[in-house]
């Protein structure tokens, strides 16, 4: 959960458009790493990560294709975690809240950007990545709060 | 398993009207008995020639035409390879007979006569309902350009397999045994005197002997090589080349609804995967996005398949099916093998993506919905969809299945569940494979090393990735088929709708035919003892009818002498058909009673009647 706050706070202090790429990029990134730890078919949230993860794969690839977003560097690139690396005590309906909560900012930050983005294609990618965070956010908002 | 028109509708009411091929005289003084009666054989030849048209037209499609196979070289064919040449050449003959305007039609009579006869019998229509059967199947076929044939649905090589090509082919064989002695018995009754009318009532019989070759060419190869019981059950099920129009559950289904509209949903998947498959090298719609989401729906329907399956287990035992209880366990845990596939599958995808973005492929669309309806059926609230909500409670078992009959549909609904999974995962193998020799296969320029420098958003995907993609899809596929024949089992043990699809695969799996190519096997097995005529009596049990006679014991003497007789002559022929001028049927069929000796013996279907054959129009012209 502590990475999902970090995401969220990176998110919330990106300022200019590459930042908000950057930031969005490793966001769905992150996003992916966690819904892989958490992915059960003895839970009842099983069909929404599945969902969700396609969802995140395909917002990462969009913003990949802006041509703002800046190259990676060694701060920004994402730290390989395992599903071991979340506490065993966060549920799989926490998590689901947390990444619910995160495509929600996700969203409203590249819509933002995309109002503010000069060039096309950064406005095309700002519009279709917060359309696959929407997405995520329409799978995992339903799940009632811890 | 399907609402749809199927080839079992339109053959069985062929057959059903040709039960009645002639129609029943209205009564009428007997001086106008015989002239009814030729207007009855003039409607009943026209008729004819019309039937004969469409079993050709049938024939010429599963059957290569006839050219320069000499009797000699056919003992070397396989057993239905021959009947396809001998079905053909005795059809020809049939029709030979009837050209219209040939000896003995009298056109123009029937007007002045009509009230002495009925107009139609059921010929007519059975021909109709023929024409339409052969266009069901054909629905599922195309010529392309170049001449060769295009499947145009899954249902294609299904027809053209071996298994169902005779089965067709036997179809013809009982419906040509169903019309012969209609079509004789009105030839030899007793008609007007003038000659043209003899001629007529000689050529339709002539005709009629001609079917029952060809009824008696298809019964020696369904000797050697039987049809199966399956084989005709596949032939029927065929349905009209219509796709299910595209729904997604209302909320106000029943759960036998909901299996129906999985069924569809399942056809709609496999078919879209069927198309996109030649369209990977160059398709927009080739997407990461749709082949992530077609990946997850994978994942998620072989998932409420082993929620199904499980619950369909308590529910067997409940009802004391423990056998059958096993059975959907294990199925349930090949179902959740599959599951875990799948998901590497989609994982996978995480670290790879396509040279076009942007849009979700019908496949993939389809799919999305047969989660939806599978996910449907599995859990118990109306508006499950996959996003999540209150926490979502399965269907109970007793609410799934409330009787042991509830069974066989959820089975079923299951089982194209599996089906299709199986062919999805094989349609999206072959499409990433077609991709990645496209060059189509990109990764992220930021996923890869640093030591990559490479001055764009995206790079070819590395070999390594592909190959887990591609390796993937193979443990799915592998996966994937377990589940299926794991359920097609049990589909089979509880006589589920869905057993047809098991066929459909076995049947495809057998090839398809090629008469020619097939014929090389030959005949190893002995010929069947012969048979006697079920549907005719001989001349003497008729006549005991005729008479009145209802006694077992008179009619079993009438046809032990009808056997005793035509044993006699058969040996008889045999001894003559050593000689240079050897017998056939022609010659004695030119009295109406030798003729319905003859045609009794032609419709044994015994080989040995083969050397009565009756002779072919150009026979006789040559004769001439």
């Amino acid at each position: 959960m502590d990475r999902i706050a970090a995401t969220r706070a990176r998110l919330d202090g990106a300022g200019d458009l590459p930042s908000i790429l950057d930031a969005a990029y490793e966001a769905f990134e992150d996003m992916l790493l966690v819904i892989r730890g958490q992915v059960d078919p003895a839970q009842g949230e099983f069909a929404a990560f599945v969902m969700s993860a396609a969802s995140a794969a395909n917002g990462r690839d969009v913003v990949a294709a802006a041509p703002s977003l800046p190259p990676a560097n060694a701060a920004s690139a994402p730290v390989a975690i395992a599903a071991g690396d979340l506490p065993v005590s966060v549920g799989a309906q926490e998590t689901a809240v947390a990444l619910a909560g995160l495509s929600h900012l996700l969203a409203s930050r590249l819509s933002d950007a995309a109002a503010w983005a000069a060039d096309a294609a950064d406005r095309a990618a700002c519009t279709g990545a917060a359309g696959h965070a929407s997405r995520i956010w329409s799978l995992l908002a339903g799940a009632p709060g811890p | 398993v399907t609402s749809r028109a199927t080839f079992g509708d339109f053959a069985s009411a062929a057959s059903s009207y040709l039960e009645q091929a002639i129609a029943q005289s209205e009564p009428v003084a007997v001086r106008q008995r015989a002239a009814a009666r030729a207007v009855q054989t003039e409607e009943f030849t026209r008729s004819l020639r019309g039937v004969l048209e469409v079993m050709a037209r049938y024939l010429g499609d599963i059957t290569t035409p006839v050219t320069d196979v000499s009797v000699r070289d056919r003992r070397e064919l396989a057993p239905w390879a021959r009947a396809g040449i001998e079905a053909q050449e005795a059809l020809q003959n049939a029709a030979a007979f009837l050209q219209p305007g040939g000896n003995g039609e009298d056109t123009g009579r029937s007007g002045q006569i009509r009230e002495g006869a009925a107009a139609d019998g059921g010929l007519k229509a059975a021909g109709a309902l023929m024409a339409a059967g052969r266009d069901l199947l054909n629905t599922h076929l195309a010529v392309g350009a170049d001449g060769a044939r295009l499947d145009r649905s899954e249902w294609a090589p299904v027809i053209t397999s071996t298994p169902v090509t005779r089965a067709l082919l036997f179809e013809l064989g009982l419906w040509a045994r169903q019309i012969a002695p209609q079509g004789a018995r009105l030839a030899i009754s007793p008609g007007p005197a003038q000659r043209s009318s003899a001629e007529a009532r000689r050529q339709l019989n002539a005709a009629s002997q001609w079917l029952w070759v060809l009824h008696s060419a298809v019964q020696s190869a369904h000797r050697s090589d039987p049809v199966s019981a399956e084989d005709t059950r596949l032939l029927h099920a065929i349905p009209v080349n219509a796709l299910p129009a595209r729904r997604r559950p209302s909320g106000a289904e029943t759960v036998t609804g909901l299996c129906h509209g999985i069924a569809d949903s399942a056809e709609r998947v496999r078919h879209a995967g069927r198309i996109a498959v030649p369209q990977a090298s160059w398709s927009p719609r080739l997407t990461a996005e749709s082949m992530r989401q077609a990946a997850a729906c994978g994942t998620v329907i072989s998932h409420h398949c082993e929620i199904l399956l499980r619950s369909m287990a308590a529910r067997a035992a409940q009802h004391g099916s423990g056998v059958v209880s096993a059975r959907l366990l294990d199925s349930a845990g090949a179902a959740a093998h599959a599951r875990t596939t799948w998901l590497h599958t989609a994982r996978a995808w995480e670290r790879i993506t396509t040279d076009t973005r942007g849009s979700v492929s019908p496949a993939a669309a389809e799919a999305a919905d047969l989660a939806l309806w599978t996910g449907r059926l599995v859990y118990a609230s109306p508006e499950w969809t996959l996003a999540l909500g209150p926490s979502p409670a399965a269907r109970a078992p007793e609410a799934l299945a409330p009787s042991a009959d509830d069974l066989p549909g959820i089975v079923a609904a299951v089982h194209h569940s599996c089906e299709t999974l199986t062919q999805m995962a094989a349609a999206d193998q072959r499409q990433i494979c077609t991709a990645a020799r496209a060059g189509r296969l990109l990764v992220p320029t930021r996923s890869l090393p640093d030591s990559f420098d490479i001055p764009h958003p995206f790079a070819p995907a590395p070999p390594d990735r592909i190959d887990l993609l591609v390796a993937a899809y193979q443990d799915t596929r592998t996966a994937s088929a377990q589940a299926t024949t794991a359920v097609a089992a049990i589909a089979a043990a509880v006589h589920a709708p869905s057993r047809v699809l098991t066929s459909a695969r076995s049947a495809v799996h057998a090839g398809s035919v090629s008469f020619p190519a097939d014929s090389q096997r030959a005949l190893d097995k002995p010929a069947a003892t012969p048979r006697r005529s079920a549907d005719l009596p001989g001349p003497v049990e008729r006549i005991l009818h005729d008479l009145g006679v209802t006694s077992p014991a008179m009619l079993l003497r009438a046809s032990g002498i009808d056997q005793a007789g035509e044993q006699l002559i058969l040996e008889a022929a045999q001894a003559a058909g050593t000689q240079p001028a050897g017998p056939d049927s022609r010659d004695l069929s030119r009295s109406a009673g030798t003729a319905e000796l003859i045609n009794h013996m032609l419709a044994s279907a015994d080989p040995r009647t083969a050397i009565l054959h009756p002779a072919s129009t150009w026979e006789l012209e040559a004769e001439t």
